[in-house]
């Protein structure tokens, strides 16, 4: 090995720590700003802070809520065309969070006046829909999260030709999408293929006719229903119908937004279409069935009965009752203990928590857990079901600010 | 009496659970002291972690964990896991890297270079014949410079000035050098140093002004000892460690971010969390960069000591990065995809590459990463992950209207797969199922890094690990009592490896502190 004849003097290495005192000695003293670190915290704030500007009512049982930024507040973060945010309540004892895509476009929530659409379907018993309709009216408060999700459109990755397959309510991110494509996009086409129950179930017909009139040549639009009213389509959003409607399968990318019965009979529907890769196929998360004991994988021997959840907190323990056919989550929240959550449909992870013993059942149709993580017990409570006495570990949540 | 209202007293508090957080806590159980890591997240290891994607799950940040070593060669990385007896799989990378230019000014390279100082010899030889003199002389000098460490640090900085003249000669002529001049030095042939340069983008510096210590035993323990991925995932590691601190005494509890670490006289009291608890400490262990704590979380903000400012702002900001994680639909053998890692630069030329970190896109630079080529089970059948990694100074995405932000990550990332696909004829773009995008923007927020910075200071000779370790202990230094750093930012360079062994050694010193202060009790 060569012997290195490079520093002058022997001891650079001594030298290099005085060198180093010196630097610090010449350097200023002033406190640097973090300008993407203020930049992030613009595009993801941990919450927002919203108040109710108006609320129309779409029919009976759904209504479109038009928040704005609370006064004091920064403006709204943008989103992309598809994607949610997560309403935080307090209803009773019980923090709760429901997730609910943004039904206006992203470039209506820019500027001052920037506003976010979310549009609400009441459910007969439902907890937060009727506490939202009771309750939410001009200048009320609103606290959400900023906006999330995958469920949106990309260039790189999905075709031109867009296919948006919407069931009831699941209407609302093809709202979002084509006014914000017929406003600032010109690229992709999208038809919308639109099963309802019946002629009062459809929602935003008329603004969204208006918008296919001014753009022929961007968007069409068929529905389908299961009672028809005179002259329009009867039937089911199936095989048969996706077939009749679109010329070829091939180099388009379907999105599909409606409830969770209806992502299990098209996945089966699929298969029927024709050869389609997975990657032309995009669910948006739905939140947790309404009746979990009808999904195909639900254990044969589960039985419909309470059970009890010790729930550790920070070394604390609570022990409290839950339902089979109910979310862990849901049994936290009840029982008005803190646990954060975000999609609600185990996508997320926000409510990420360990499961030290207990046998539960789990939708996996949007699994968001690691390999790790399912390997050393964690669960994503929101999508988790306790089919026996269980033991929980939680993280510590936070609760809603203000109000 | 204190003006703090605290809920509850611990031994020690370590601020966020990412690499070295999580193994000064662990550092700490094992030396006897339990720490209470509060993770802002939901959960636990920062860059150390993953994310699925529809059918896949992405690794956040590792390309390779460098330092751990085979069962019969472990290195420092892989001593300090064995010891805490962490339960994860570890995965061999096939070789070190393939190293392709597409607009040299000398000629594009495109070389694969296998792990193993002979191999990489012999392979070196066949590219640059009559290189085999010269790359042997400067591996055998690494090794040496290697040595010289492994004997600094066990003498604790009291070291033998005889021993090191006469043991470890090259070390001391060296370490004050930077990588261009040991080259020149030796007289390595260009091309050769050209191939060899190729894994500097892993350090961020030109080789004009990297330090020759840290450039030499970075490539040296890389061919010594080879480079692992755990199998699934970082998060494997996170979550290995995190167990093992809970088995040791201490606790990690996330959705807990600290908003401020009380001081008093110089002293650290406590920290006070965004939810309003205070909880006292004597030692605290700051999982971030000195930017962030001395500007926004050493509360009272007098009690910043002017010179933290002066320490802080002497060190110079590395990179951020633009990562683009693909899902593809056709397995890595479908595509002609044969190598795990691929080094892609405009050119050998550091400096002119190293100028364009400093502006926003594609950068002259990208350093791409297929898991199935080490891992091939990592995704479903007929499909593939890859990653792509090109650094951009976090400050270039301030001017990017938010509304624009999107559109922008997009553009990038098409360049990203251009360049590829010029590098190797690979066109991936029609088999994208799954992708996602992330900027400095995405790291200061996910992160909490200081301007989106990934690769944390710039390691140049007087800020790198041989000076920082002979002032590891000076009072200059350490201007907070109690209060001390761990990560990419701190002591080493940016790295897996380099993060988790700064926590090792922060561990272990607020340890030794913990017990002289509490001999007594």
């Amino acid at each position: 090995m060569s012997k290195i004849k490079l520093i002058p003097g022997l001891f650079a290495l001594m030298r290099m720590a005085g060198t180093r005192k010196k630097r610090i000695k010449e350097a200023d003293f002033k406190i640097r700003n973090d300008i993407i670190g203020q930049i992030a915290k613009q595009m993801h704030p941990e919450s927002l802070s919203l108040v109710v500007h108006s609320v129309r009512a779409e029919n009976e049982s759904v209504r479109t809520y038009r928040l704005i930024s609370a006064p004091d507040s920064t403006s709204l973060p943008v989103f992309q065309a598809g994607q949610y945010i997560s309403i935080k309540l307090k209803i009773g004892k019980s923090q709760t969070s429901r997730a609910y895509t943004i039904s206006s476009a992203p470039y209506e929530a820019e500027g001052e006046n920037g506003y976010y659409e979310i549009t609400v379907r009441k459910k007969p018993g439902g907890l937060v829909s009727e506490y939202i309709f009771d309750n939410w009216a001009e200048g009320v408060g609103v606290n959400a999260t900023g906006p999330h999700g995958d469920f949106f459109y990309s260039p790189l990755r999905d075709y031109k030709d867009i296919v948006a397959i919407a069931g009831g309510a699941g209407i609302t991110p093809f709202r979002s999408m084509i006014k914000q494509f017929a406003e600032k996009e010109h690229e992709m086409n999208l038809t919308l293929l639109y099963g309802c129950k019946n002629e009062n179930d459809v929602l935003f017909e008329r603004e969204i006719d208006e918008i296919i009139k001014t753009h022929p040549s961007l968007f069409r639009r068929v529905n389908v229903y299961e009672n028809a009213p005179e002259g329009r389509p009867q039937g089911y959003l199936n095989a048969e119908f996706i077939n009749s409607n679109l010329e070829d399968m091939q180099n388009k990318t379907f999105f599909i937004c409606g409830p969770s019965v209806m992502y299990e009979f098209l996945r089966k529907e699929f298969l029927k279409v024709g050869n389609l890769r997975r990657k032309q196929l995009r669910y948006e998360v739905g939140g947790a069935p309404d009746n979990v004991t009808k999904r195909k994988d639900w254990p044969a021997n589960a039985e419909c009965k309470t059970v009890q959840i010790t729930v550790y907190i920070q070394n604390i323990s609570y022990d409290i009752p839950a339902s089979t056919i109910e979310t862990i989550l849901t049994a936290i929240e009840r029982a008005g203990l803190l646990l954060d959550s975000q999609c609600r449909s185990g996508e997320c992870g926000i409510c990420r928590s360990k499961l030290n013993e207990g046998d539960v059942y789990i939708i996996t149709d949007n699994d968001g857990r690691r390999a790790a993580d399912k390997e050393l017990g964690y669960i994503h409570p929101c999508s988790t079901y306790p089919l026996s006495d269980c033991r929980v570990t939680i993280p510590p949540s936070n609760p809603i600010k203000g109000r | 009496m204190s003006e703090y209202r605290f809920t509850r007293e611990v031994d020690a508090v370590i601020i966020g659970a990412g690499n070295g957080g999580l193994a000064a806590g662990a550092s700490l159980a094992k030396n006897g002291v339990k720490p209470l890591i509060l993770e802002k997240h939901s959960s636990p290891g920062g860059f150390a972690s993953s994310f699925v994607r529809g059918r896949f799950e992405f690794e956040t940040a590792l390309h390779v964990l460098a330092d751990y070593g085979p069962d019969n060669n472990r290195g420092n990385l892989g001593k300090f896991f064995d010891e805490l007896g962490l339960d994860v799989e570890f995965v061999e990378v096939p070789e070190a890297y393939r190293l392709i230019t597409t607009h040299d000014p000398e000629g594009n390279l495109d070389a694969v270079m296998p792990m193993g100082i002979e191999a990489y010899i012999d392979k070196m030889e066949q590219y640059v014949p009559g290189s085999r003199e010269s790359v042997t002389n400067y591996l055998l000098i690494c090794k040496e410079i290697y040595d010289a460490l492994l004997y600094l640090g066990k003498n604790k900085g009291n070291v033998d000035k005889d021993v090191l003249l006469k043991e470890y000669g090259n070390f001391v002529r060296t370490c004050a050098a930077s990588q261009q001049q040991v080259l020149d030095a030796i007289k390595m042939p260009k091309k050769a140093q050209r191939i060899l340069n190729a894994y500097w983008t892993y350090l961020a510096v030109e080789m004009d002004r990297i330090n020759f210590t840290i450039f030499g035993v970075m490539i040296y323990v890389l061919l010594e000892k080879s480079a692992y991925i755990p199998k699934s995932r970082s998060h494997e590691i996170s979550m290995a460690l995190e167990q093992k601190i809970r088995e040791l005494g201490g606790a990690v509890e996330c959705n807990s971010e600290v908003e401020n670490i009380l001081v008093k006289d110089g002293k650290v009291l406590g920290v006070k969390t965004t939810r309003g608890e205070y909880i006292k400490t004597t030692q605290v262990v700051a999982n971030m960069s000195e930017h962030t704590v001395y500007s926004r979380m050493v509360y009272p903000a007098n009690a910043v000591p002017p010179r933290c400012y002066q320490i802080a702002n002497a060190r110079i900001m590395g990179p951020g990065a633009v990562v683009v994680y693909l899902g593809l639909n056709k397995s890595a053998d479908e595509l002609g995809i044969t190598e795990y890692e691929y080094l892609i630069y405009d050119s050998m030329d550091t400096t002119d590459v190293y100028k364009a970190f400093d502006s926003r896109g594609r950068t002259k630079a990208q350093a791409t990463a297929c898991l199935n080529l080490a891992i091939p089970n990592c995704s479903p059948p007929g499909t593939c992950i890859i990653s792509f990694t090109v650094l951009n100074h976090g400050n270039r995405w301030a001017d990017v209207k938010p509304e624009k932000y999107f559109e922008e990550k997009e553009r990038i990332a098409k360049e990203i797969l251009d360049e590829f696909k010029l590098a190797t004829g690979i066109d991936l773009a029609p088999y994208i199922e799954e992708i996602e995008i992330a900027t400095p923007a995405t790291f200061a927020n996910i992160n909490k890094k200081y301007n989106g910075s990934i690769y944390g200071y710039e390691c140049v000779d007087w800020d790198s690990l041989i000076p920082k370790t002979m002032t590891i202990q000076d009072e200059d230094e350490n201007p907070i009592k109690g209060l001390s750093f761990v990560g990419g930012f701190s002591r080493r360079s940016q790295g897996f490896s380099s993060s988790y062994m700064t926590g090792e050694v922060a561990g272990r010193i607020a340890a030794a502190k913990w017990k002289e202060e509490n001999k007594n009790v």
